[in-house]
């Protein structure tokens, strides 16, 4: 697998983790209220999903189930099904928080906890209601038969297009954000052209000059573009590079504007931490001794550990960016994986075309490479491409969509009137009550969104992963939620997202590492990487507790001004 | 006739499964009450003394270790040794952390004693425990001691090493709960690495001689009470295969029975009469149910008529099922719980503890040493979770990393119904076990996996009406 296609299914899981913590982020980042029982919401949803798109039970199979409405029109296609699971979440939600929702903070965790628990124990035990202990199969992912795309028709440019509008659309909004800082890239030339000359529409300040209103009229704008191209000439391959050499501009932006502020030995001793990190790993591939790599490995990164932490408390000038050092050594670390490992192989064997090949793989990522089916092409230096539009690019601009999207109306959730009383019940119910609002409502309502956030992530879990089986669901989920809350930063909805990117970095890194093992100690391995996890959610806990975006507190003045 | 179980073999199952949870809960309790911690990683110290006894029973399965083990069971001179240091270095770890070095030396014997003397007594029993642990292995009751005094000296160090880093930086409790539950993830998952997924289970002999025969004692025995003409019959008999085999037939006319009852009555009011409004050990109510049950155990021994055999026919009959094992465990339980209400009322340390309880704020400024309290507290824990845990995969002779979080529900369902007390989470624990077994009786088509949805409706229904929980108050 490509490099790129790993990290298209890192961006999926990402989505929907991102999702499911946006809602538990609502209940205890902004009212306070901590649900142990998050993954609840998450199950309902999910199986609610799943119901509404699976065909009508066979009786004669092996699988059992109570309805199946895949085959009524309207209701039951993705779209309603993933309605139904928000709305049926939410209302259970809210049903558990009438009777919960008064009790101790430590209580009200525990029983909702519990509840979280029977919803498991039922679906486990109730076989006649999804298939009972058993995986519910036998759905499938919208539009899946349409990929990989045909270009000869008109449904696959249409389709093509729809992913690029987004990307496109996500990529030029983040670039807006990015505008501001002092740079010596050319950001505003690039902005005017990427929007297509839309950046116009700032002058007007209706809501059309929003910011967000020129990235979404300047992503249809390039869908439409390359729906035009790719009906009347087929640049498939070109448009694919443009696109994602865009992205990359902007993640290269994106990365510049984060560490700029640091200076250049610090940028090397995280580029150092990364090179180590990689250096400690190196003996996992190369020794055949299973002890002896585990050894090692763990010898390796005990010192790069410890040659962090000696720096980070010796030295005055680490102390003060102990975070950004980690986090240019984890980008560095990721360049290094994405780009430069995968070629290695080829190079070592002295085929530079062969390492160019993947390398353009890599980079142009919108686009699958390789298979039977696709489109050939023949560059220079390069060799032959055989490219593709494949099932994962285009889930991927639907959940990225989503994300975005959810993100956006819940920003400005928070910085409404609604969001203000939220914090206040979180802070002081008091103060809420002496102004003649009732905290109790506003507790059940945010239940009920953020358990409606729960269900959505739940009905895209079912989406991705085509199978249910009830041990997903276990209390564990609501503890990865948890920590991907406190490492964003509870209370920021950001921080929910760039948790759920660290968190599965690490799970995905970690998952690679386990291939080298024999397969009776993967077991073993998968449960180490676990109390890696405890062990860095108990650091996090005590040295940032606020998260590493820390919480953002939207004040009057920022709402009024 | 045949007996059926029923409502009452229910209820005893309720007692045993009560007094499992009780085990947890006792500690889950005390550590929620004192040190203010909600543990969500209670559960996995019930999982980790459950593993821990495998050291002893079956060191040839564990990794690493089993590279001294000499065969099945078996260890060799470096393994013993190496158990008999676990242990020495358990007993007296456990007593480093009620004070350092200092209670090495007898500081927190409530006496004055030669610091020559404690450290002597110290090491004797540490000698003695290790010698017990390397003496007994592989046996069921070694493995029990062994994890009984490695988890008194390693559960504590979870409160010195993070539990009161984060209260000094003075957290919210929610903030509590969730460092706990990443500790239950460490602790769950560090198991896991060490042992691998597959299902481990101790091997134990299970007969024992009795009365000249021999007794299977995990081997399900049935109690059938018939209640006919001339009064009540109980036969205890024991199955082999398809064959029932009567072990016991005793017999009571029904005024024995009644001179039994208002016997028991009688003396149980007496003693209740006797101790009331004194503040000792045994209590008013604790006196009456004693001496109640002695009496009722008395007059059921003396007065059992010749055995008849099974009646032919009865008004009414009710079989209970349950194993030697399963009523050991209750006693055991009962022991524990003795020893801790010992400990709270008669000692000094219990004394502090309890007053830590009322009001730490108080307590410290009255001079008591709140920090010995709270690891006293701890260990405490840690021995009770060792106990549970074992006697757990015990029953269930088969010990897997979700042993004791699929418990924790239900301790927690005890401890919250308690009022976060000790004595009512014991009562809590009872009352969750009870409507677990009673609650998958009694409602029709309800399959043995809802019995912890059983015990938390019942928690949700008793907070909805009382939100402070049964016993708690204030």
């Amino acid at each position: 697998m490509a490099a790129a296609d790993v990290v298209i299914s890192f961006m999926l899981l990402v989505s929907i983790y991102g999702i499911l913590s946006l809602g538990l982020n609502v209940k205890y980042g902004h009212t306070g209220l901590l649900d142990f029982g998050h993954v609840g919401f998450y199950l309902i949803g999910a199986y609610t999903a799943a119901l509404f798109v699976l065909g009508p039970d066979d009786p004669t199979d092996f699988t059992a189930y109570i309805i199946g409405l895949g085959n009524v029109p309207v209701v039951g296609t993705w779209p309603v099904a993933i309605a139904a699971a928000t709305l049926l979440a939410g209302v259970i939600g809210g049903l558990v928080a009438l009777p919960t929702i008064r009790l101790r903070e430590d209580y009200l965790a525990i029983t909702v906890l519990g509840v979280s628990v029977i919803f498991q124990r039922v679906i486990q035990s109730e076989t006649w209601l999804a298939n009972g202990p058993d995986a519910l199969r036998g759905y499938s992912p919208p539009l899946q038969d349409l990929f990989p795309l045909a270009m000869e028709t008109l449904v696959g440019p249409a389709m093509f297009g729809l992913i690029v509008a987004v990307v496109w659309g996500i990529a030029t909004g983040a670039l807006g954000r990015l505008r501001g800082s002092d740079s010596r890239l050319p950001l505003d030339g690039v902005y005017t052209v990427t929007t297509f000359g839309l950046t116009r529409l700032r002058r007007r300040t209706d809501a059309l000059g929003s910011a967000t209103t020129v990235s979404a009229a300047a992503g249809a704008v390039a869908g439409l573009l390359t729906f035009a191209l790719l009906v009347a000439v087929d640049p498939l391959l070109s448009l694919g590079a443009v696109v994602s050499l865009y992205t990359w501009f902007v993640a290269l932006v994106a990365v510049t504007h984060h560490y700029g502020g640091l200076g250049r030995r610090e940028g090397l001793f995280g580029i150092a931490l990364g090179t180590g990190l990689l250096v400690a790993l190196l003996p996992l591939p190369l020794i055949d001794s299973v002890g002896l790599k585990s050894a090692l490995a763990l010898a390796l990164l005990g010192a790069l550990v410890a040659a962090y932490y000696l720096g980070v408390t010796r030295v005055d000038w680490l102390a003060d960016v102990k975070l950004a050092v980690v986090g240019v050594g984890a980008l560095w670390f990721v360049a290094l994986w994405y780009f430069l490992l995968p070629i290695l192989g080829p190079l070592g064997d002295g085929d530079v075309g062969g390492a160019l090949n993947i390398l353009v793989q890599n980079v142009v990522w919108l686009l699958g490479f390789g298979g039977d089916t696709g489109i050939g092409y023949a560059v220079v230096l390069v060799g032959e491409l055989t490219v593709n539009v494949d099932y994962a690019r285009f889930q991927l601009a639907a959940f990225v969509l989503f994300l975005a999207g959810l993100y956006y109306v819940l920003e400005l959730a928070v910085r409404s009137p609604f969001g203000r009383v939220l914090r206040a019940v979180r802070n002081d119910e008091t103060v809420v009550q002496s102004l003649g609002k009732d905290p109790f409502v506003y507790k059940v309502q945010t239940m009920v969104l953020g358990s409606a956030l729960g269900g959505f992530a739940g009905a895209l879990w079912a989406m991705y992963a085509q199978g249910l089986t009830f041990t997903t669901f276990a209390p564990r989920v609501t503890f990865i939620t948890l920590l991907i809350m406190f490492l964003g930063g509870a209370g920021n909805n950001k921080g929910m997202i760039l948790g759920a990117a660290i968190f599965w970095a690490f799970q995905q890194a970690t998952t690679q590492l386990a291939s080298f093992f024999p397969p009776a100690v993967r077991v073993n391995i998968q449960a180490f990487r676990l109390v890696v996890v405890g062990v860095l959610f108990l650091l996090v806990l005590y040295y940032v507790p606020e998260g590493l975006l820390g919480r953002e507190e939207g004040t009057s003045s920022e709402v009024d001004g | 006739m045949v007996a059926e179980t029923g409502l009452l073999n229910a209820v005893v199952t309720g007692v045993v499964t009560g007094s499992i949870v009780a085990l947890g809960a006792t500690g889950l309790a005390l550590v929620y009450d004192i040190a203010e911690v909600p543990n969500f990683a209670h559960g996995d110290l019930l999982t980790l003394g459950a593993y821990a006894a495998l050291l002893v029973n079956k060191p040839d399965t564990v990794p690493l270790f089993d590279l001294l083990s000499t065969g099945p069971q078996q260890v060799g001179v470096a393994g013993a040794a190496v158990l008999f240091v676990l242990s020495a270095a358990g007993v007296l770890g456990t007593v480093y952390h009620l004070g350092g070095a200092r209670a090495l030396k007898g500081s927190w014997w409530g006496f004055d004693a030669p610091d020559g003397v404690a450290l002597a007594v110290h090491g004797a029993v540490a000698a003695l425990v290790g010698a017990a642990v390397v003496l007994g292995a592989p046996a069921f009751p070694a493995a029990l001691l062994f994890a009984f005094v490695l988890l008194g000296a390693v559960v504590p160090l979870l409160e010195s090493l993070i539990f009161r880093k984060f209260r000094e930086k003075d957290v919210e409790l929610a903030l509590m709960l969730i460092v706990s539950l990443a500790v239950a993830f460490v602790v769950r998952f560090g198991i896991q690495t060490i042992f691998g997924g597959q299902i481990r289970y101790y091997t134990v002999e299970t007969t024992v001689p009795f009365f000249g025969g021999v007794l299977d004692f995990t081997l399900a025995k049935f109690f059938d009470f018939f209640l006919v003409d001339g009064g009540l019959t109980l036969a205890i008999m024991e199955s082999r295969g398809d064959a029932l085999r009567p072990l016991l037939v005793m017999s009571y006319s029904w005024l024995e029975l009644l001179v039994v009852v208002v016997a028991t009555g009688a003396v149980a009011y007496a003693a209740h009469r006797r101790r009331r409004g004194t503040a000792g050990v045994v209590g008013p109510r604790l006196a009456a149910t004693l001496s109640g049950l002695a009496v009722l155990a008395l007059g059921g021994a003396v007065l059992q008529g010749g055995g008849t055999g099974v009646p032919e026919a009865a008004i009414a009959a009710t079989r209970v099922r349950t194993s030697p094992l399963r009523l050991s465990i209750i006693v055991l339980a009962l022991l524990m719980m003795s020893a801790l209400h010992y400990l709270l009322q008669a000692t000094t340390l219990g004394k502090a503890m309890r007053a830590t309880s009322d009001n730490r704020k108080l307590a410290m400024v009255r001079g008591i040493n709140t920090r010995q309290v709270m690891m006293s507290v701890w260990i405490i824990s840690g021995l009770f979770a060792a106990i549970g845990g074992v006697m757990l995969g015990f029953l269930f002779s088969s010990i897997t990393i979700n042993l004791g979080f699929n418990l924790l529900l239900a301790m927690f369902a005890g401890v919250i119904l308690g009022g976060i007390s000790v004595y009512g989470a014991i009562l809590g624990s009872y009352v969750v076990g009870l409507a677990m077994e009673v609650g998958i009786f009694a409602i029709p088509g309800l399959s043995a996996t809802y019995r912890i949805p059983v015990a938390f409706v019942v928690l949700l229904l008793v907070l909805l009406v009382k939100p402070e929980g049964i016993v708690g108050g204030s």
